[in-house]
């Protein structure tokens, strides 16, 4: 048994992630981790790797026991965690990344680059993929750093890797090369923990099996004794937790019609309509392009090529300034990158997008900002001691309610909302939800990019799911349910 | 909650807002008991005085440091614009309203130099006016010959030299421009924008902030003050130096706009800070003058009080 796992309890801040996690991984194996988001998948690798100590159980790794739980330590031990972003530093050579921190010495002092350059070199060429050990890391593709991730790997004697995601951002290709690669680790008598979204990836290399579920283990078996409508089942298994309002019966005239839209490498061919008093929405994988879509709506990136029109009229932005001035607005899934102004006041902060509806001869009319605001403030019901607080000072929920309060006092005719309840508990979600609804009602247009499937089911007239930058599935309210859109989105189905 | 309370606590804001307005209160204070000489009204103008020129540039400098960039070329615009107020003056027999047209005009052209390199060569700002610094400057000395230009205007020095109501003149434009800044920021939507973008200009971007326009902008106002900086300089000797004028005068605005709890990752900063900040180093060098303590140590104290400053500073942000 190369790793064994019994009994690991996980918690943060009081929250359960992980309750008595039983896992184990044999040479020669291939074992998937799956589950939906927040399910603890990443919990456990980050557990296995050595950057989270577990509340309660035991780790044993090739043997021995774990005491330290260290990243060095577990390293020293023969694990390897391949990450998603392989962490190479783009400006050193291979043969540099692959011995990064354990270069051979030379006197103690200088580090032997002639044995550096023949190890990687060696190693590269059992990997079967000769490449030069000069070349700088940053001239590499994605699936060459993968390989260079991976030699970094062997480099440390390791016999037990955690791959996330690794094929995310691979090609076809470069996917049935990583296979290969993966397939001759096991033949060495290396073990894989493999995790990944892709459900049709688990039957095509993994051996075994184990579904998490809301921190939970539920299942563990071999692969081939599952079907894929078994597996979705069994990942997803529960209830709508949340109560969402009747839906109203769309829908007036075509508010939005996207046309043949192409933006590489996000997406390509896109084509929907959008009539007012509809909440379209749409959602995907990491990397299906769902993001790079909202962007190109709203004008903060360019198409290469297709056709936008509102209200039948064509258009094209050239900065969100236009889109903006046409009623459009953009709920950002990222409230601290590029969302809110953490220094200013809440006042400041819902009124930035609509200043040009509140100035006289380009002065500010306090007076009329601060009624604005305030009417968002009561229809959100943003909880803050005092509007000319900081926004800094808000908790994650109350800030993300103003983003959203942002466009309501923008007036906004079509609201673009990208992960719009990240980050708010369920109660706050039920009240944004009626919200929404509210706003529909009055004949607005929505488009709501999610990752949570059970708040698109309830929420959505229309759900359209993308994969790899294509939409290939579009449901209706009625039709849609968690196994369909889990299997289109992972590619299985259509 | 009670509207009394949230009186109370928006002051208490304001008052961690401007500490180092508080600081300047008890600095000045100080200085008013160890020296007798120091809370005399004709001491007090001479302070204002001194700070006039590094005043007006700074004022400008907090424009550009506020949407977190630097602008080094405002000591070679004040040359640049210095030559060419008192060319104008020969030339054209130009009063003081002429020169601070001039002034004004020939910094904003210069200025906004900076900002169009800057946004559409995609050119730190660092670099764009490390270079402009070089080359506004080494033009006029090769045009001027490295040696001063100097007006035949004698009514020109009665900006600099002369009094109006017991005060010196050459304090009035400082007011009015500090005003004038405030006024932009705290009210106007170009003010609004500066913040915006100086704490995130992708959020701002997306809010529909034309952030190009709103970086030129800011390098136009700070192109601008120095060019107004100018007009004071040159109103003191009516003449200026092109080899040894308003040098280090961008160091010193830059350092003055910090201490006065500026950021220099942008976004945060008032005029009220910068202008106190600009005093406290004039009312520094004037107490120490009157204490009979040597210029270059002066020089030293200057470095220190930017330490014990900020760091007070940034100890009382982490709480």
């Amino acid at each position: 048994m190369l790793l064994h796992m019994r009994g690991i309890s996980k918690s943060f801040y009081g929250v359960q992630v992980l309750d008595n996690i039983d896992f184990e991984l044999r040479p020669g194996e291939v074992h998937a981790l799956v589950g939906e988001n927040g399910a603890g998948k990443s919990t456990l690798a980050k557990l296995i790797s050595g950057a989270h100590r577990p509340d309660d159980g035991y780790l044993v790794v090739n043997g021995k026991p774990v005491s330290l739980y260290s990243p060095i330590e577990s390293q020293r031990m023969g694990i390897s965690m391949i990450y998603q972003e392989s962490c190479l530093v783009p400006e050193m050579s291979i043969a540099e990344n692959v011995f990064l921190g354990t270069e051979p010495r030379w006197l103690r002092m200088f580090t032997n680059t002639v044995k550096m350059k023949r190890e990687t070199k060696r190693i590269l060429r059992s990997l079967g993929m000769p490449l030069h050990p000069n070349t700088k890391v940053k001239d590499l593709s994605m699936s060459e750093r993968h390989v260079v991730a991976i030699a970094k790997a062997l480099s440390q004697k390791a016999n037990i890797f955690v791959m996330d995601e690794p094929t995310a951002s691979l090609s076809d290709a470069e996917r049935i090369r990583l296979f290969a690669m993966i397939r001759g680790f096991k033949a060495e008598g290396f073990g894989i923990v493999y995790i990944t979204h892709r459900l049709n990836e688990i039957f095509e290399i993994c051996d075994r099996v184990t579904v998490l579920r809301d921190g939970k283990r539920v299942v563990t078996c071999k692969a081939n004794e599952l079907t894929e409508r078994e597996l979705v089942r069994q990942m997803v298994g529960r209830e709508l937790t949340q109560i969402f309002p009747p839906l109203s019966s769309p829908t007036g005239n075509e508010l939005l019609r996207v046309e043949n839209m192409t933006r590489k490498p996000w997406f390509e061919k896109i084509d929907f309509r959008l009539h007012e008093g509809e909440i379209l929405g749409i959602t995907g994988l990491v990397g299906s392009g769902t993001e790079g879509l909202a962007k190109v709506i709203f004008g903060e990136m360019k198409p290469e090529s297709g056709k936008v029109f509102w209200h039948k009229e064509p258009i094209q932005f050239k900065t969100p300034r236009q889109a903006i001035d046409l009623g459009f607005g953009y709920v950002n899934r990222d409230r601290i990158e590029s969302g809110l102004f953490m220094d200013m006041n809440v006042y400041r902060n819902l009124t930035i997008a609509s200043l040009k509806k509140i100035h006289r001869f380009h002065m500010v009319q306090e007076s009329q900002e601060h009624d604005k605001a305030l009417d968002a403030i009561i229809q959100l019901d943003i909880k803050t001691r005092d509007p000319e607080q900081e926004i800094k000072f808000l908790s994650g929920g109350n800030q993300q309610k103003v983003m959203l309060g942002k466009w309501l006092v923008a007036e906004s005719d079509l609201y673009i909302l990208d992960e719009p309840t990240r980050g708010i508990d369920v109660a706050s979600k039920s009240e944004l939800y009626v919200l929404l609804h509210e706003l529909v009602n009055e004949g607005k247009g929505m488009i709501v990019i999610s990752s949570d499937m059970s708040e698109l089911i309830g929420l959505c007239n229309r759900i359209l799911v993308m994969h790899e930058g294509r939409i290939v599935d579009e449901m209706t309210h009625g039709e849609a349910s968690q196994e369909r859109i889990l299997q289109s989105a992972s590619g299985i189905r259509g | 909650m009670q509207l009394s309370n949230i009186r109370t606590e928006r002051f208490q804001r304001w008052i961690a807002g401007n500490k180092i307005f508080m600081t300047l209160i008890v600095l000045v204070f100080l200085a008013s008991v160890t020296s007798e000489y120091f809370w005399t009204w004709n001491n007090i103008m001479n302070v204002f005085r001194q700070a006039s020129v590094i005043g007006m540039i700074a004022l400008g400098v907090h424009f550009v440091v506020l949407i977190g960039m630097l602008d080094l070329s405002v000591g070679s615009i004040l040359v640049f614009s210095g030559a060419v107020i008192l060319w104008g003056q020969n030339l054209f027999d130009l009063d003081i309203p002429g020169s601070f047209f001039l002034g004004a005009a020939s910094g904003v052209v210069l200025g906004s130099l900076n900002g169009l390199i800057v946004t559409y060569g995609r050119v730190p700002s660092f670099i764009t006016t490390l270079g402009t610094m070089f080359i506004y400057r080494y033009f006029m000395m090769w045009v001027a010959d490295a040696g001063a230009v100097s007006g035949n205007r004698i009514s020109h020095t009665f900006l600099g030299h002369g009094y109006w109501l017991g005060i010196p003149v050459v304090v009035f434009p400082l007011i009015l421009a500090a005003v004038a800044a405030h006024v932009v920021l705290s009210r106007t939507l170009l003010g609004r924008y500066l913040y915006a973008v100086g704490q995130n200009s992708r959020a701002a971007f997306s809010s529909g902030a034309n952030v190009r326009a709103v970086t030129i902008a800011a390098f136009a106002i700070s192109g601008m003050a120095a060019g107004l900086g100018a007009v004071l300089e040159t109103s003191r000797l009516n003449s200026i130096s092109t080899a040894n004028s308003g040098v280090y005068y961008e160091l010193d605005a830059i350092a003055a706009v910090v201490l006065g709890g500026a950021s220099l990752r942008g976004g945060k900063g008032t005029i009220l800070g910068t202008v106190s900040g600009v005093l406290m180093f004039s009312i520094l060098n004037n107490y120490m003058n009157l204490q009979n303590v040597s210029t270059y140590l002066q020089g030293v104290l200057k470095g220190l009080l930017i330490f014990l400053v900020l760091y007070r500073q940034n100890r009382l942000r982490e709480d």
